[in-house]
C-alpha cells in the first residue's frame, strides 16, 4: 500500500517507513515559537539543564503576538526574547511588526515543499500551503528544543479534492468553512487534510493558507496542499535552496476521499462560541455590528484585495470601527503599491500593524461588553478579543468588509447588487 | 496505584460528564486561563466547578473521569490537566481533541483517548478499575469490563515518570552523564 504526503514526510523525518497509529519521534527541519512562549521556553530549557538548543539554526522566533508593543512590560518581554534568541544563536528572529509567524517563514523561503516542522502554536498548519507538513505540539516544543524530537502519533490522511468554480463573491474562507463543517470533528480529529484537484490549482498561495488554517479547529493534526506547478514556482521565487516536493502514491491509503464542487458553496459564518459553529450566513444577516476586523493568519493578500473591491468608493458605517491588519509587511507593501491602503483609508478604516494583534486579546480592536464583531480571525471563544460579553462572528474578508459598510451582517452577494 | 513496571492501573469512583465539554469554561473556568494560573494546588480545586460543584470537594486520587465525545475541545490550554495531575485522577474519553490529548500526556495524566460508547457502560458513582496499558475498563459495580485501544508504551512511559517535563529532565541528565 502506498503512502500519503504526510506519511512520506514523517517517514523521512523519523528515518523509517511509518504508518498511521504508530508513535514516532520525528526530527523537524524547522521549529517555530512565538513571542508569547519564547520566555517560557527559556525557563524550561534552564530547568532541563540545557545549555545548547538542539539544532538552534532550525529555530524560528516570530514576535507577532505582541504587535505592536503596548507597554513597558511587553518591551521587557521582547528584550528578554531577543537576548534569548541571540544567546541561543537561533536561525531566524522576526521582529515585532514584521508580521505573522505562520506566514513570514514561507514568504522568506524558509519553508519549502517536503519539509517537516514542529511548532508551539496551532496555526502553523499554514505551512501546508507550500507542501510542507507542520504539526503543533503546544508546550512540548520545549522538549523538541532540548532533545530534537517528541512523540507524534502518525495521523490518518483525509484526501479532499476540489472541483468546479465558485461564485465570484464566494471566498476561499467560505470554502474552507464548508469543508470543516461537512467533515466535522468526529471524522476530522487526529487527521491530516490533504487538498488537491483543479479547484485548488485555481486559488494560489493566499487561498491555500486559508484551506490549511481552518482544519485544526475540528481537531485535525495538520493540513497540506498537494504540490502543483504554481506552488513550486511561488517557492522558487523566494529561495535558491533545493527542495524535494512530495506527492502521495497513487495507491495511498487514505482514511477517506471527499470531493467538493465549489459552485455549490454558499456564504457561511461561524457564530459564537467556537469556530466550527458554522451556519449559512443568511441565518445572521441584518444583525447590527460595532466592530469589524480583517487580519490574522487565516487570510492572505487576495483577501485584502477582495475587501478593497468592496470598500472602494464606499465608507465604513458610522457605528462601526473597521480594523485592517495586513498579516505581514510584505502584504502591506504590496497593498500600498496596488492602492489598497488608499482605498481602506478613504473608507475610514483603521490600518493596523502586521501580526496577530487583533486576533489575540483584540489588540487594536478590543471589544466592549455587548458589542458584536465580525472578523476574519482564527477563533471566536468568548473573551478572545476583550469582553467575554461580546460576540465574535467569523467569516470571509468580503463579508466583513460589506458588513462594515452597512453596519449589519451582510451577504456580500446582495451588497454587490446595491 | 501505579503498579509495577510499565503498568498504569487506577481504581476509584467514576465521575461521568457529557459530550463536548470545552477545555476553557466547563473543564476549568476561564478566569484561571486568563491569568495563566499554573499552581496545581489552586487549579485542582476549581476543575469542573461550572458543571459539578461537588467534584472538587469529593474527588479522590485514583478516581476516574469518564467523558463523552470531544472532551476538552477549544484552544489547547494545559491548565486543566495540571489540575487533574495534582488530583491524581485518570481520564477515559469517548474522544478527546488532539491538542488536549497531547497536554494530558505531557502533564502526566493517564488517559484512554478512544473509548466509543464508554459512557453508556458506566454510571456516575460506580467503582471502576482502568488498566491504561491494556486498554481495559472494568466496572466493579456491575462486574462488566470492556476493551479499548490501549495507551501506547512510549506514552505510558511518560505517565509513569510523572509527565514529559520529568522525562525530558531525566533524558537530559542521562545524555549529560553518558
Amino acid at each position: 500500500m502506498g503512502k500519503t504526503i504526510a506519511e512520506k514526510i514523517l517517514s523521512r523525518a523519523a528515518g523509517q517507513p511509518v504508518s498511521p497509529g504508530e508513535i514516532i519521534f520525528p526530527c523537524p527541519d524547522l521549529i517555530t515559537v512565538h513571542d508569547g512562549h519564547a520566555v517560557n521556553l527559556k525557563k524550561d530549557l534552564d530547568e532541563f539543564g540545557i545549555k545548547k538548543m538542539w539544532h538552534s539554526e532550525r529555530v524560528i522566533f516570530s514576535c507577532d503576538h505582541y504587535a505592536p508593543l503596548f507597554n513597558v512590560q511587553e518591551a521587557e518581554r521582547l528584550k528578554s526574547t531577543r537576548a534569548f534568541a541571540r544567546d541561543s544563536q537561533i536561525g531566524w528572529f522576526f521582529e515585532t511588526g514584521q508580521g505573522n509567524g505562520h506566514i513570514l517563514p514561507m514568504e522568506h523561503g524558509l519553508v519549502r515543499p517536503g519539509m517537516f516542522a514542529l511548532a508551539y502554536d496551532i496555526h502553523v498548519t499554514n505551512f501546508g500551503a507550500v507542501g510542507a507538513l507542520a504539526i503543533p505540539v503546544n508546550y512540548d516544543i520545549s522538549t523538541v528544543c532540548a532533545l530534537g524530537s517528541v512523540w507524534v502519533e502518525v495521523p490518518k490522511t483525509l484526501r479532499i479534492n476540489l472541483v468546479g468554480k465558485a461564485h465570484p463573491s464566494i471566498s476561499i474562507h467560505d470554502i474552507a468553512q464548508n469543508i470543516i463543517r461537512d467533515i466535522g470533528e468526529e471524522v476530522g480529529n487526529y487527521t491530516v487534510f490533504e487538498y488537491g484537484g483543479p479547484g485548488v490549482l485555481d486559488m494560489g498561495f493566499s487561498g491555500w493558507m486559508t484551506l490549511c488554517n481552518l482544519p485544526i479547529e475540528i481537531g485535525a493534526v495538520s493540513a497540506v496542499i498537494e504540490p502543483n506547478v504554481r506552488m513550486l514556482e511561488w517557492v522558487r521565487q523566494r529561495t535558491q535552496e533545493p527542495f524535494e516536493a512530495v506527492w502521495s502514491d497513487p495507491d495511498a491509503d487514505y482514511e477517506s476521499v471527499k470531493e467538493y464542487d465549489l459552485s455549490e458553496v454558499e456564504p457561511l459564518i461561524a457564530a459564537p462560541p467556537q469556530p466550527d459553529n458554522i451556519h449559512p450566513l443568511s441565518n445572521y444577516t441584518g444583525l447590527p455590528i460595532q466592530v469589524a476586523v480583517i487580519g490574522s493568519c487565516v487570510i492572505g493578500y487576495d483577501d485584502l484585495k477582495q475587501a478593497a473591491a468592496v470598500l472602494n468608493d464606499r465608507q465604513v458605517h458610522p457605528n462601526v470601527r473597521l480594523v485592517i491588519a495586513p498579516p505581514t509587511q510584505e502584504m502591506l507593501q504590496r497593498a500600498i503599491r496596488d492602492g489598497l491602503i488608499d482605498i481602506f483609508l478613504r473608507a475610514k478604516a483603521i490600518v493596523f500593524t502586521p501580526g496577530c494583534g487583533p486576533c489575540i486579546g483584540g489588540r487594536g480592536a478590543p471589544l466592549a461588553d455587548g458589542e458584536v464583531c465580525v472578523a476574519t480571525i482564527t477563533r471566536n471563544d468568548p473573551g478572545r478579543m476583550g469582553s467575554p460579553q461580546a460576540d465574535i462572528y467569523l467569516g470571509s474578508s468580503v463579508m466583513v468588509a460589506a458588513s462594515a459598510v452597512t453596519g449589519r451582517i451582510t451577504d456580500p452577494r446582495e451588497f454587490n447588487q446595491c | 496505584m501505579l503498579n509495577g513496571a510499565r503498568q498504569v492501573v487506577l481504581r476509584g469512583r467514576c465521575w461521568k460528564v457529557g459530550h463536548s465539554l470545552a477545555v476553557d469554561g466547563p473543564v476549568l473556568p476561564d478566569r484561571f486561563v486568563k491569568v495563566r494560573e499554573t499552581d496545581p494546588e489552586i487549579l485542582k480545586r476549581h476543575l469542573f466547578e461550572e458543571v459539578n460543584q461537588s467534584f472538587a470537594q469529593l474527588v479522590k486520587p485514583g478516581d476516574i473521569l469518564v467523558t463523552g465525545r470531544r472532551f476538552a475541545h477549544g484552544n489547547p490550554h494545559a491548565y486543566a490537566f495540571i489540575g487533574m495531575k495534582a488530583l491524581g485522577i485518570g481520564l477515559v474519553t469517548e474522544s478527546i481533541t488532539w491538542g488536549s490529548f497531547r497536554n494530558a500526556i505531557s502533564m502526566g495524566v493517564p488517559v484512554l483517548p478512544f473509548c466509543p460508547g464508554v459512557t453508556e457502560h458506566v454510571s456516575d458513582g460506580d467503582d471502576l478499575e482502568v488498566d491504561f496499558g491494556a486498554g481495559v475498563v472494568r466496572n466493579l459495580t456491575t462486574m462488566l469490563e470492556w476493551s479499548f485501544r490501549p495507551l501506547p508504551v512510549p506514552l505510558l512511559e511518560i505517565i509513569l515518570i510523572g509527565g514529559l517535563r520529568q522525562q525530558t529532565k531525566r533524558r537530559v541528565m542521562e545524555l549529560t552523564h553518558a
